[in-house]
């Protein structure tokens, strides 16, 4: 995991401490979101955050997302998708 | 209204005001706004032009509140303005009621709020968001915040209330509905303790432009924008939005006095009626039914009844119909009776007014002094009744007051209530 200071995991941090009150000392990559007060209805606005954050879209059912290691996993793949060449499109008749 | 039978089969109980809390235009605290009633203030003002400058009607009486003083920021994203007012206001009046909860009931306690609209700003923002800036960003708890009981349901969440949890929604009668309601299942014996009042922050582009739309606001008073709203007067051109909360305490009279309760004033009369005529066209019928129900239901004759808190929108429907309704009801008492109209201060707060002007009742009753009505230099002949106009008036010997509160769409309010030294 990248842990430098405009990797992923620190941005994630930087959210969590600033707009939902998280001590910065118990957000580990293997700390459950729950146990830092994120409850599900609450993961549903961190993403919402995140998504402006890192210019990404999560699916409707973003998958599993109990830890924030599995968080920044779903981050960092839905980053390099976004990156990745696009298919051709049809040209337009 | 039906005639109301108690659960026991026997005598109504009496119904305690315990705890009152203010969210207004006048400020924050139930203190602070009476005092504000009764030097006269006005919270009305106009908006910046560089607020919404598409708008015309252009005073309102909003109210100068810092969510970030009273919730923190993770919080505060999960509370519309309708909701914060409505929770600050609730804290107050439960903290007022001072060891509400010592002796337990949260768990039979209930939580009664009018509302007219709920969650507007969010709605607002919602849609220009959408429409307006083609984002399809809309933020994930627009409908939690939108819907018009969170309000009731935070207040619960936040005091751990588990008795019946409703939102009334009848326009400008909202919230006194809410009273009304909670005060039948005090008196009715089927519970002991209730929250009851309402909530409204309808100050949006939106909302102000959908009002400015139906040609009822008031004009712009060219030499004091605070002196706009006019009840009464010939010179009334129309009703000034506001917004805030107001919320009470209601417990039976017993568990009241057993806990040695400072008591404000006791609830006695709920009157319920409907037009059934037009949609806004206010009736002298239909208004003069909910303040006989009110007094039949406290069993207090006319004479009786000191000041009428007159639901006095400044509309030109409103006050004259309002005026003979009250001359209907109270016949030749009309004449020495004390009516004010406070909206001239806090302007109208829709599904909140109802319960912002009982608490004025209420405090009037406890400080034994009528607000006024401002603004009111021009009297209309059709509106000849005693206004108590532009200055508070001592009154050592109020003992019973009546609020009156009616609504587009028709469902006329009035309550009653008493000094407690009776």
């Amino acid at each position: 995991m990248n842990l430098s200071e405009d990797g992923t995991f620190e941005r994630l941090k930087r959210i969590l401490a600033n707009d939902f009150e998280v001590a910065t000392d118990i957000i580990t990559p293997t700390a459950r979101l729950d146990s830092l007060g994120i409850d599900s209805l609450a993961v549903i606005e961190v993403i919402f955050q995140l998504e402006d954050e890192f210019k990404i879209s999560f699916p409707q059912d973003p998958g599993e997302l109990s830890t924030i290691g599995s968080l920044v996993s779903a981050i960092d793949e839905l980053v390099a998708r976004q990156c990745a060449p696009s298919s051709p499109k049809t040209a337009a008749p | 209204m039906c005639a109301i039978v108690p659960e026991n089969g026997g005598a109504l109980r009496r119904v305690a005001v315990t705890g009152l809390g203010v969210v207004s235009p006048l400020g924050i605290g139930a203190a602070t706004f009476f005092s504000g009633l009764v030097q006269g203030h006005s919270g009305v003002t106009r908006l910046p032009d560089e607020v919404h400058p598409r708008l015309q009607c252009r005073v309102v009486a909003p109210v100068a509140f810092d969510g970030l003083a009273h919730f923190g920021p993770a919080r505060l994203r999960m509370l519309d303005r309708v909701s914060q007012f409505a929770l600050v206001a609730a804290g107050e009046a439960i903290g007022d009621a001072g060891a509400l909860f010592e002796t337990g009931d949260r768990e039979t306690t209930g939580v009664f709020v009018g509302t007219g609209m709920g969650g507007a700003q969010t709605t607002d923002e919602g849609y220009k968001s959408f429409y307006a800036e083609h984002s399809d960003r809309v933020k994930p708890f627009s409908v939690l915040l939108a819907m018009n009981n969170a309000a009731a349901a935070w207040i619960a969440i936040d005091h751990q209330l588990l008795g019946p949890n409703l939102t009334y929604s009848s326009a400008c009668s909202s919230s006194a509905v809410a009273i009304g309601e909670a005060w039948k299942r005090i008196a009715s014996g089927e519970l002991d303790v209730a929250i009851a009042g309402g909530s409204e922050a309808p100050l949006t582009f939106g909302t102000l432009k959908a009002w400015e739309a139906l040609k009822t606001m008031a004009t712009e008073d060219p030499n004091d924008a605070s002196a706009s709203c006019k009840p009464f007067a010939k010179d009334r051109s129309g009703l000034v939005l506001g917004e805030g909360a107001a919320m009470v305490v209601l417990e039976s009279w017993d568990r009241a006095t057993k806990r040695v309760a400072r008591i404000h004033a006791e609830l006695t009369g709920y009157g319920l009626s409907t037009d059934a005529e037009h949609i806004t066209r206010p009736s002298v019928e239909g208004q003069a039914l909910a303040m006989e129900r009110a007094l039949g239901s406290a069993h207090v004759a006319p004479a009786q009844v000191g000041y009428v808190n007159a639901h006095g929108t400044a509309t030109l429907a409103n006050d004259g119909v309002e005026t003979a309704a009250i001359k209907r009801v109270f016949g030749a008492e009309a004449r020495r009776l004390p009516v004010s109209s406070t909206k001239s201060m806090h302007g109208h707060l829709l599904g909140a007014a109802g319960a912002l002007e009982f608490a004025a009742t209420v405090l009037a009753i406890e400080n034994r002094v009528i607000p006024p009505t401002r603004h009111l230099v021009n009297p209309d002949p059709e509106c000849d009744l005693d206004y108590v106009a532009e200055t508070a008036r001592p009154a050592a010997t109020l003992t019973t007051a009546m609020s009156n509160s009616f609504a587009f769409g028709g469902t006329n309010v009035s309550l009653l209530c008493r000094a407690i030294s009776l």
